[in-house]
């Protein structure tokens, strides 16, 4: 019997048995790429993935405490749901592209360092604030711009100035702009925050597959996934401090620490700005001590805390927030971007030649 | 400039190109293009069903397809939509049905205003933008069929091949804009060979499409990277960023940043299409060869320009009366279309009705190019007053009038929701004043 009995074309229609040759061959090679595209595509976006407290994606690091997992490609999702985005490490733990060794001649580098409030997860790469950072610089008019992204969940200022020392000569940045979380960097200098071994069999430390498309894409576990399973951690964080009490010397102690933080970008001959940076979800009300008043004898000081306000009052339905954690959403983002720019600006931080555009 | 700077600037150059198509990876073209190719493959695997078989399987392939690019909740609605719209058109007789399958295409016009937000929002997902191309395309479909079936009694097509039609993955996002009639002629039989001769034809004719597709891919992404990349200037500041030979470059720029882009998405889309076995209509026919403005809108953007002379201007009159205003209609309502795409992607509070008349206002002057051309050929006085000149001279003057008259016409059609019309206004000013100053002052004229 024929396989189709309905459709011919032109001509007698032919038996089965000398037609289904053809069609099994071209359906095998159909199959073929289609397995091939599969794996292409789990290359590409990697497995699905939510986030929780960041175990899935940290990994202990000798010189800078712990990173991002490098490598690692995947599509991150709140685990309280919503849409998934995709993600990709750097070779250095960074959620960044590669960055070449050197700076391009006419190229002015800006390391933004920062907790997981900023580091872009669950964020359009473009709508990040290091890449919009770089992205508002007129590239026709002027020098390019680079935002390099080195933030990373749980990084406290300690941390921040340990990775600025370690591995922020290979960057050569030109601005250092520290994000200061005005919750978990008070309380980091009370109780700094600590990184343990995540448990050895948490499933969910891997990314699982999914479906027939994921089929292809996840054999048998790697090389580099058991070594990155091996060495994964999870951040204990501090509580964060209420009292005022508890927050005045926390704010001297923070003070200090920013100052060994501009003592180590200076050595870089980089000059830095500080942002103070509000986490997820928004306070109703913010905290009464002026930070910037605090940190702005050090470097100079911009506070996000009003314009988040601003634009939460004036917009329906913002993204300042990817719900369900302390991140930023791209409004966030935005917003953060262009404070950034007014900073820099305002205080002729940036070097000779750098122009700013007019992308919003 | 040194061998080493020189070095310096190629070396960062390709390096751009890498990080760009790196993380372009995740751009909504390069998830359209990667499911689409995946879908493509599982299709050519459906070879040994039946034909109705095989067309079932590329309803489900791209449903699904929907689905993975578009979230789960709209594809529901927009299965259920066409389900809807079918019934309406195939089983409710009468005008009930026109009415009530009417209803529904203009509730799908709005359909941001009653879905959810939050089925659309999502940082990287790019659900809003697929959504909102998409329903551009697939609404054109759907009311060319209700107007087939209603007012011309085309022959009813079944379910299958509404829906193949509709939702065909290959050409869902950004066409080309066939309808299920042109569908259903298009088909043929593509891998579902019959023979082991026919089976190195397809293999034979699967070579190029690939290649063209991974062409297409190619034009889109150095379309991206390499052009319009003053437009953020030059729109700011009015022009005055650059200098009046900057000004007229980028708007040359622009011309073919659009073109190579979009023949990059309808290169894609054919590729796919045609390695199934359906003929998919081509979109682009080297439109910079065009002679007048007429001749620009039939070698550009084709299936959409066939859609508006069989569903809108035909309606209207056609050539049988009032011509001018049926041509000026026909692009206005080109102009309300690309319209109702901006405002699905930056919504209402975004893309307030000021700023529509970006849109509107490159519509009216592609239609007063088009009666101003027909105007010259319509008498044999105007149209004669050179036929002294070489034939090859005049055709190169058509073209080069043509070309720079449409790209003129791009300026606000790009211009940004947030910049009003002053700033187009004085871009035209510089480009066409400023130019025509320096000329006469060149040439001694005394002003």
């Amino acid at each position: 019997m024929p396989l189709d009995s309905t459709y011919s074309l032109d001509g007698p229609r032919l038996v089965g048995a000398r037609r289904r040759g053809p069609r099994l061959a071209a359906a095998t090679l159909g199959l073929v790429a289609a397995l091939a595209l599969a794996r292409l595509r789990s290359g590409i976006e990697g497995g699905p993935l939510c986030v929780g407290d960041d175990a899935a994606l940290l990994v202990a690091s000798d010189d800078v405490g712990w990173t991002f997992a490098p490598g690692l490609t995947a599509q991150v999702r709140s685990c309280t749901g919503g849409f998934a985005t995709p993600l990709r490490i750097n070779a250095e733990g960074q959620a960044d592209q590669p960055w070449p060794a050197t700076p391009r001649a006419d190229e002015v580098r800006v390391l933004v360092l920062g907790n997981e409030t900023a580091d872009g997860l669950m964020v359009a790469r473009e709508d990040r604030l290091s890449t919009r950072i770089a992205l508002l610089a007129d590239r026709t008019l002027g020098r390019r711009v680079a935002g390099i992204n080195a933030t990373l969940p749980g990084y406290a200022t300690a941390q921040q100035r340990r990775w600025l020392e370690a591995r922020g000569p290979r960057f050569t940045p030109a601005l250092v702009v520290v994000l200061v979380d005005p919750e978990a960097d008070l309380a980091a200098t009370v109780s700094p925050p600590r990184a343990r071994p995540a448990p050895a069999d948490g499933e969910d430390l891997l990314p699982p597959a999914s479906g027939l498309v994921d089929l292809a894409g996840h054999g048998p576990l790697r090389d580099d996934d058991t070594a990155a399973r091996s060495t994964a951690v999870r951040i204990e964080r501090p509580a964060p401090l209420v009292s005022p009490a508890e927050r005045k010397p926390a704010r001297a102690q923070l003070a200090r620490e920013i100052t060994s933080l501009a003592r180590a970008a200076a050595a870089q001959d980089a000059r830095l700005a500080i942002l103070i940076a509000p986490p997820c979800p928004l306070a109703e009300t913010a905290p009464d001590d002026d930070l910037c008043a605090a940190l702005a004898g050090i470097a100079p000081c911009a506070d996000l805390t009003p314009a988040f306000a601003e634009h939460a009052a004036a917009v329906a339905t913002t993204e300042l927030c990817v719900p369900g954690t302390r991140r930023w959403g791209r409004d966030a983002h935005f917003l953060a971007s262009h404070a950034v720019w007014d900073l820099l600006d305002a205080r002729g931080l940036w070097p000779a030649g750098v122009v700013r555009g007019h992308r919003l | 400039m040194t061998g080493a700077s020189v070095m310096n600037l190629i070396g960062g150059e390709l390096w751009d190109l890498g990080v760009g198509i790196f993380e372009a990876r995740h751009s909504l073209f390069a998830r359209v293009v990667l499911y689409g190719a995946l879908a493509c493959a599982l299709g050519i695997a459906l070879a040994p069903l039946g034909r109705r078989g095989r067309e079932w399987g590329l309803v489900g392939l791209s449903v699904a397809s929907l689905a993975l690019l578009g979230s789960l909740p709209v594809t529901a609605v927009a299965l259920a939509f066409s389900l809807a719209f079918f019934g309406c058109i195939e089983r409710v007789p009468g005008r009930a049905g026109t009415f009530a399958a009417s209803a529904l295409a203009l509730l799908l016009l709005l359909y941001p205003a009653f879905l959810p937000e939050a089925w659309f929002t999502g940082n990287t997902s790019h659900i809003r933008e697929f959504w909102a191309f998409a329903t551009n395309v697939w609404w054109l479909r759907c009311v060319a069929y209700l107007v087939d079936r209603r007012s011309r009694g085309v022959a009813p097509r079944t379910l299958r091949e509404f829906l193949l039609a509709t939702l065909f993955f290959p050409t869902f996002v950004n066409g080309p804009i066939e309808t299920t009639e042109q569908m259903a002629a298009s088909r043929g039989s593509g891998p579902a060979v019959d023979t082991w001769a026919d089976l190195r034809d397809w293999l034979r004719a699967a070579g190029p499409l690939v290649g063209r597709l991974l062409f297409g891919c190619l034009k889109v992404m150095i379309g991206g990277f390499y052009l319009g990349r003053a437009s953020d200037l030059v729109f700011a500041t009015g022009g005055g960023g650059v200098t009046v030979e900057r000004l007229w470059l980028w708007v040359f720029e622009l011309y073919f940043q659009f073109y190579i882009v979009f023949s990059g998405w309808t290169d894609v889309a054919v590729a796919l299409g045609r390695l199934l076995g359906f003929a998919t209509m081509e979109n682009f026919d080297r439109p910079w060869r065009a002679r007048s403005v007429a001749e620009f809108w039939r070698r550009w953007h084709i299936s959409f320009g066939v859609w508006l002379r069989n569903y809108v201007y035909i309606p209207l009159g056609g050539n049988r009366r009032h011509v001018a205003l049926n041509v000026l209609a026909v692009f206005v309502a080109s102009g309300l279309w690309h319209v109702w795409g901006a405002l699905k992607v930056l919504g209402p509070g975004t893309y307030p009705p000021s700023a529509w008349l970006g849109f509107i206002l490159w519509g009216l002057a592609n239609g007063l190019g088009v009666l101003a051309a027909r105007w010259w050929n319509d008498s044999p006085t105007r149209s004669g007053l050179f036929r002294g000149v070489a034939a090859p001279l005049r055709h190169a003057a058509a073209r080069a009038m043509a070309f720079i008259f449409v790209s003129i016409a791009w300026v606000p059609f790009f211009l940004p929701p947030w910049l009003g019309l002053g700033s187009c206004g004085e871009i035209l000013w510089r480009l066409l004043f400023e130019t025509s100053w320096r000329a006469a002052r060149k040439l001694g004229v005394p002003l």
